[in-house]
């Protein structure tokens, strides 16, 4: 058997040039699978902890029956009561598969500086559960770079009765409210309206006024403090939305009511079977989603199955060329050595010995050139990760850092399918050939 | 004889008239009837904002509104949850106040403020100022001979876009008005009455008692407006400053 590798390896110098081509087209093909797969990775866990915890949705959300559909046409209606909020929240503390859960809010209206007022979209969070979120594992594990909150603290910093709020970067510079609330002495008061000069008099305090339709249909109003200023990493967004605790926007609404309740769970590979026990623990007049359901997430969705759709394709497309150039490689040497594959016939050796010897030359090829292609692989990623490449895709407000993470099992899974694939090019290259008699093989006849 | 056909013809084009009023002085006309307070001294009056959607009352605001010149002022009597509430009209820009707010807020015209009633539709009309009328031919709207107007609005920041407008060919009051979507498809149906009267120089004029809007689409959704003890009443020019709401 040592024979057989000792003649295999031997082998593999008698054609340096060739084999030289084959384990390149195999090292780089199979880097450029490393370098997808670790793309793809990081992507998708960037969405997954975006979508979960940086935008709140939480892994399971509790609606009331039609309320994720209607709740924009008639909030009061489609909105949870005080009393079904105690009931679920009940069932929430109650359950130890549970992390964190909040109620939430959300709504539009006009935000005003004293002179002008610009639309927003206006979320409600808990300000406790907001800093928890900010301060998650998960976050500084896969987006350590991206920090929503670009200026100024947190709303949990301060009291209820301040009406603080974030601003979006973009809707802070349209009414020019750039300075926060903390850059101001405690008693400064707000100014009058001097609206000849509206930026200079935005500038003067960090109060602004919301304005929308209380959920009972009248205009209702509030004064807010802005205490901070963030990013919600989406351009679409960026220059409209606002973030207020529940109770701020319950006051702007006029209502005990919230829209929707969030739940974070411990382990979320529990997701279906806590989605379900909840569900049935509510009831026929609640609905309970999970995260990465299409209608609740529909840009995580829609990414992934993108990102999937772009991995399957540049893997098929690496995959055809490396099996080519090892079935031409290995069609190529049986033809070159079909006499001496004719000797060993004449000698005794059986056709499973020939094959044996071609399948362990394309195993130490293969394997010699997937080392390559993996430390090549790696080291472009260091490389690429300690670039800190800012790139823009398309609605992502401020860009993103391009990032790489390879995940370890995804990868010796992408090796052991190249592997695969060159021994089967490598027999069925080898199996035509040794269909000849010796005679033929011999005389080269076929050649 | 042979010329007396021509000359009578050319004397009956050259005579001074009983022409119809151009658009613009209907609209005038119109205007001065639904509370516009053109060369007074200021008028004011009570409504009465009721709101039904899908055939059940939703709510019901009243209103104590001051008209002087372009300006008026609308602040909530009734319900006492929003007593002191204001929406101030300077020329197109409108405010919004209520007590305990610390700055007042900018809002649009359009902006819904109750049911189908927008911010705009709750004051004085101002439809010569805001809009370019154009002839449209001639209708009955309730069994009343009317002149039916297309208006255009001349600035962005009026209450609507379009309008579809009847005023009546004996009182120069409108009758009905239809606001349409920039694409011409009328959103919501105005239908006006006037048992209500005002006297300014002496000269007694048709004031509106109600106005009924309903949404096109879907006629249980409606709200109306009920104009009550119109006056002309003079009013002082810092009512309407928009500093003062804060004071």
């Amino acid at each position: 058997m040592m024979s057989f590798w000792r003649l295999a390896f031997r082998n593999l110098g008698r054609n340096r040039k060739r084999n030289f081509a084959t384990g390149s087209a195999m090292a780089f093909g199979f880097a450029g699978i490393l370098l997808l797969t670790a793309y793809a990775y990081r992507a998708k866990n960037y969405l997954r902890v975006y979508t979960v915890y940086v935008v709140h949705t939480g892994h399971l959300i509790v609606f009331p029956k039609n309320g994720f559909e209607k709740f924009a046409f008639e909030p009061e209606k489609f909105s949870l009561s005080a009393a079904e909020q105690e009931k679920i929240l009940g069932l929430l503390k109650a359950d130890p598969a549970v992390e964190r859960f909040e109620r939430q809010i959300h709504g539009q209206g006009l935000v005003g500086n004293g002179c002008v007022s610009l639309p927003f979209m206006a979320r409600g969070y808990e300000p406790e559960v907001d800093h928890a979120l900010r301060e998650h594992p998960q976050v500084k594990l896969w987006m350590p770079k991206f920090r929503y909150l670009l200026q100024g603290r947190g709303l949990e910093a301060y009291p209820p009765e301040l009406g603080a709020l974030l601003l979006s970067r973009g809707l802070s510079s349209a009414l020019g409210k750039t300075r926060l609330h903390d850059q101001f002495p405690e008693s400064a008061p707000v100014s009058l309206p001097d609206c000849e000069h509206p930026k200079e008099q935005a500038a003067k305090d960090s109060n602004v006024q919301l304005l929308s339709g209380a959920w009972a249909g009248n205009l209702s109003a509030v004064d807010g403090e802005v205490v901070g200023l963030f990013t919600t990493g989406v351009q679409e967004t960026d220059s409209s939305a606002i973030m207020g605790s529940v109770e701020l926007l319950q006051k702007l609404f006029s209502t005990d009511r919230v829209a929707q309740i969030a739940v974070w769970l411990k382990n979320p590979d529990t997701l279906e079977a806590s989605r379900a026990k909840l569900a049935a623990q509510l009831g026929e007049d609640f609905e309970v989603l999970r995260w990465n359901e299409e209608r609740l997430s529909p840009y995580y969705v829609g990414t992934v199955n993108f990102l999937d759709t772009l991995i399957r394709a540049g893997g098929l497309v690496l995959s055809t060329i490396i099996a080519l150039s090892v079935l031409n490689s290995a069609t190529m040497t049986v033809l070159e050595r079909s006499q001496e594959v004719g000797m060993y016939r004449s000698m005794g050796f059986r056709r499973r010995h020939i094959r044996q010897l071609y399948v362990q030359e394309s195993l130490l090829l293969s394997f010699f050139s997937l080392l390559c292609g993996g430390i090549l692989g790696i080291v472009a990623i260091r490389l690429i990760n300690a670039a800190d490449i800012l790139y823009h895709p398309p609605g992502v407000a401020g860009g993103l850092y391009l990032i790489l993470v390879l995940p370890a099992g995804q990868a010796i899974g992408a090796g052991t399918f190249i592997l695969l694939l060159a021994l089967l090019a490598t027999l069925f290259a080898v199996s035509t050939r040794l269909r000849q008699t010796p005679a033929d093989l011999l005389g080269g006849t076929l050649r | 004889m042979r010329l007396f056909i021509p000359v009578l013809f050319a004397c009956l084009l050259a005579t001074p008239s009983f022409a119809a009023p151009t658009p613009a002085e209907l609209l005038a006309s119109s205007d001065r009837a639904r509370g516009a307070a053109k060369n007074l001294k200021g008028l004011s009056w009570r409504s009465e904002v009721v709101s039904v959607e899908s055939g059940k009352e939703e709510s019901s605001v009243t209103y104590t509104v001051k008209v002087l010149g372009n300006d008026a002022l609308a602040q909530v009597t009734q319900p006492a949850r929003q007593k002191g509430e204001l929406v101030l009209f300077n020329d197109r820009t409108l405010w919004y106040f209520k007590p305990g707010l610390k700055k007042p807020v900018n809002i649009s015209p359009r902006q819904k403020l109750v049911g189908q009633a927008a911010n705009g539709d709750i004051a004085s009309t101002q439809y010569a100022r805001d809009y370019d009328a154009l002839e449209a031919g001639e209708d009955t709207v309730n069994g009343q001979k009317a002149w039916k107007l297309e208006l255009k609005a001349k600035a962005r920041n009026v209450t609507y876009d379009k309008i579809r407008y009847w005023i009546s060919k004996s009182n120069q009051v409108a009758l009905k008005a239809e606001f349409l979507t920039l694409a011409g498809v009328p959103f919501k149906v105005a239908e006006f009455k006037y048992a209500n009267s005002i006297t300014i120089a002496g000269t007694k004029f048709p004031f509106v008692s109600e106005m009924k809007i309903h949404d096109a689409n879907n006629a249980e959704n409606k709200t109306s407006i009920t104009y009550k003890n119109p006056k002309e009443e003079a009013h002082a020019a810092g009512l309407f400053n928009v500093n003062s709401l804060m004071k």
